[in-house]
């Protein structure tokens, strides 16, 4: 009976997977057109030339169809870049911080709160115990998530303006350039004590040689471990 | 008007391919396998960086019909994206002060 059952499951494991391979060359043509038509007109065609030509590079059915994916992902946030250069400017430097998000979330919350809370009282008139409770808890939660928003923020910003133009890239920096690969020279004569080229990270307390520009790059990243 | 590209991550490697490559274009799917990016994140990467004037593109320049299949558009560093681009890398490479590694 089991053998049975494995055979079964082994033909129609096989059917899905034909009726998929056989399917992905119209569903990646499918995502393609989609991308495409999330485009400004006049970009359109220059784009569906391209990424068709780009699938090409690559052999296997699924990785296109993943690539395809990408493309549609791609045509999302290039149609927002071109719509909405000017506000995204704006809001690039709040969106860093991280403010927006928490600020939104939590008036959000506010106002469905109390949205809610206010319209059952008036509709039903029904001033029970229970949703007075629950009118409390919600103004409590709110405010209280109102609270943690400004505060995680100010402490954002407080770091933002403390740390480096390094580290206020997205970038990780330590990834690009290693301990030891790049070694420079004091400029002017070198230091009597050799005590001085060192200084002592405020982060993690470890000594870092500011001739290793490897050292001194992961140092500048917030909250970095020590280094091995 | 130009404005200068976000810096991220995957902005510098792609940058890093396109300077190696100088004037010979790289297509989409060259970057991308060069650097190991996704397409979601390459072009919009490559729209930005075109739209601020740092990259110029061109098509392939063969026959599509001729050789059957559609032409790759080329992506090229602009002596602005060059510059910019160098002045990016400089940027991470001087650290605090940039004092020790100058010289």
């Amino acid at each position: 009976m089991a053998i049975v059952k494995a055979i079964i499951v082994a033909m129609i494991a096989k059917l899905g997977a034909d009726e998929a391979k056989a399917w992905l060359p119209t569903m990646t043509e499918w995502l393609l057109e989609i991308a495409a038509s999330r485009l400004p007109v006049s970009e359109q065609e220059r784009y569906r030339e391209e990424w068709r030509a780009d699938l090409l590079a690559f052999p296997g059915e699924f990785s296109k169809g993943i690539r395809a994916l990408g493309f549609v992902c791609a045509a999302f946030r290039m149609r927002g870049m071109g719509l909405a250069s000017r506000a995204s400017a704006f809001l690039s430097r709040p969106r860093d911080l991280r403010i927006i998000g928490p600020l939104v979330g939590s008036f959000a919350v506010a106002i469905a709160c109390s949205t809610v809370t206010v319209r059952h009282l008036s509709q039903s008139n029904s001033y029970t115990p229970y949703w007075k409770a629950v009118f409390i808890v919600s103004i409590l939660l709110a405010a209280a998530n109102l609270v943690l928003a400004v505060w995680w923020s100010l402490l954002t910003l407080k770091r933002y303006r403390r740390s480096s133009s390094i580290s206020r890239m997205n970038v990780n920096a330590s990834s690009l350039i290693k301990p030891g690969q790049i070694i420079g020279r004091r400029i002017g004569s070198d230091p009597e004590d050799e005590c001085d080229h060192f200084f002592n990270c405020a982060t993690c307390g470890q000594a870092v040689d500011m001739r290793d520009l490897g050292q001194v790059v992961h140092h500048e990243i917030l909250g970095h471990n020590p280094l091995a | 008007m130009t404005t200068s590209p976000r810096m991220t991550g995957p902005t510098l490697k792609v940058l890093g391919q396109l300077m190696e490559a100088r004037s010979e274009g790289l297509s989409g799917a060259d970057i991308s396998k060069a650097i190991g990016i996704a397409s979601g994140t390459l072009y919009p990467i490559l729209f930005r960086l075109e739209r601020a004037g740092w990259l110029s593109s061109d098509w392939e320049d063969i026959d599509a019909s001729e050789m059957g299949r559609p032409r790759k558009r080329l992506y090229r560093m602009t002596s602005i994206g060059a510059l910019e681009g160098r002045a990016a890398f400089n940027d991470i490479l001087q650290g605090k002060g940039g004092l020790a590694w100058q010289s």
